[in-house]
């Protein structure tokens, strides 16, 4: 590449600016740097991605959650016509309510294929078992932020689902009838249930995820990356070279890359 | 719930008077029987259609449990009978009053002999030695 014209030079120099200025008085660029830049193994693969697409489908669902809890009212009275707003209404209503509710979904199946990956990869193994409780522990927050949205839009569906869900939780022996009494605050499913779900829903829930996701990071990029099982590196064999790709031997392919050499 | 008029018993009318919640999981529960498509009617200012079902037992849709006229579990997951209230007449109104669970029914109508305990949450054994896991009464 030829070296860079004093007209570029200038503009990446004002491009960056504001990073270097935000860099020297906080350091939360480096941060990010070293978060985007940190090693991996040479042959990560492509499952090892499903881990933030669940953080990315949580995320979808914060900010869904935030716009719907603008005009979600968690009352018995107006719960069910607000989301009719929300739907037919508001402008783009029924796209944010979509995703919302299909996000649901698709966070839920994720952590699953996520959670699937990383057993069948060893990835919990010393040093990662705190990691996998750790996940373990996500997996059933996600579970009750799902079981508490479910109640909010307060039709029949809601109602009924939450009355068999709660009656579940109360076959557990000795204390179960308790947690089901705390559950649906009081004898029947009403107001104070509804307010209680929606608490539950938007505030103590949403919060301890984000806590555990804060610690599931920081514990990922503590401890690194582990190799896929069938990863040669990892055993220590000798690195079989792959043949020349068709380009390497035309020569379009810069040297030192992939299939060369090694450090 | 599910009201019935069962006659006079020592002069002062009686009735039963069944929780519609399943004592599996608390799905509405259904009168089975065959319905009287003559009887059929239409009340209030929304059209709401009421046809009366000739009851010979209920059914809940959720898991398929049945009972009988009384709330007697006959088949399916549920496991006690159907949960019941006291009921006083007050000026020719009937009031319902406290709700009470029941493990088994015997007889019928005005003269039944009902086992009551108190209340308790669908899915909780009343008697017999599953009953030992639920020692302490929901208050």
């Amino acid at each position: 590449m030829a070296a860079k014209s004093a007209r570029r030079q200038q503009i990446e120099a004002a491009a960056l600016y504001p990073l270097d200025w935000l860099e020297e008085r906080s350091g939360l660029v480096g941060g990010v740097k070293y978060f985007l830049f940190r090693k991996v193994p040479r042959d990560t693969s492509w499952f090892h991605t499903l881990g933030s697409a669940t953080l990315t489908a949580f995320l979808v669902q914060a900010i869904t959650g935030v716009v719907l809890a603008m005009y979600y009212k968690p009352d018995p009275d107006s719960a069910y016509e607000s989301i009719q707003y929300i739907t037919n209404d508001l402008t783009l209503g029924w796209l944010v309510r979509g995703m919302h509710k299909w996000g649901a979904s698709v966070f839920i199946i994720l952590m699953f294929f996520h959670m699937a990956r990383v057993f069948l990869f060893g990835a919990y193994k010393y040093p990662r078992e705190l990691n996998w409780i750790v996940g373990v522990l996500l997996l059933a927050m996600g579970m009750l932020e799902g079981f508490t949205g479910y109640l909010l839009p307060w039709d029949q569906t809601a109602y009924w689902a939450t009355v068999v869900g709660i009656n579940l939780n109360g076959t557990a022996p000795v204390l179960g009838p308790f947690l089901a009494q705390f559950l649906s605050g009081g004898a029947e499913i009403g107001a104070d249930t509804l307010s209680k779900f929606y608490a539950l829903h938007m505030l103590a829930i949403p919060g301890a995820i984000a806590g555990l996701i804060v610690l599931h990071l920081y514990l990922v990029i503590r401890l690194g990356v582990t190799s896929p099982p069938w990863s040669e590196d990892a055993a220590g064999r000798e690195r079989t070279e792959p043949a020349p790709s068709a380009g390497a031997r035309a020569g379009l392919v810069r040297p030192g890359g992939r299939g060369g050499g090694s450090a | 719930m599910f009201i019935r008029y069962n006659g006079l018993e020592d002069g002062k009318p009686s009735f039963t008077t069944l929780y519609s919640r399943c004592a599996h999981l608390g799905c509405p529960v259904q009168p089975n029987g065959l319905v009287d498509e003559e009887g059929k009617k239409t009340v209030g200012d929304q059209g709401i259609e009421l046809t009366p079902v000739n009851v010979t037992g209920f059914g809940c849709p959720c898991h398929g449990g049945q009972y009988d006229t009384e709330g007697n579990r006959t088949a399916g997951p549920p496991v006690r009978a159907l949960d019941r209230t006291e009921f006083s007449i007050r000026n020719g109104n009937l009031f319902l009053g406290k709700f009470y669970s029941v493990a088994e029914v015997q007889g019928a109508g005005a003269r039944a002999r009902i086992k009551r305990y108190g209340r308790q949450v669908p899915g909780v054994h009343v008697d017999g030695p599953s009953a030992w896991l639920y020692p302490i009464e929901v208050p």
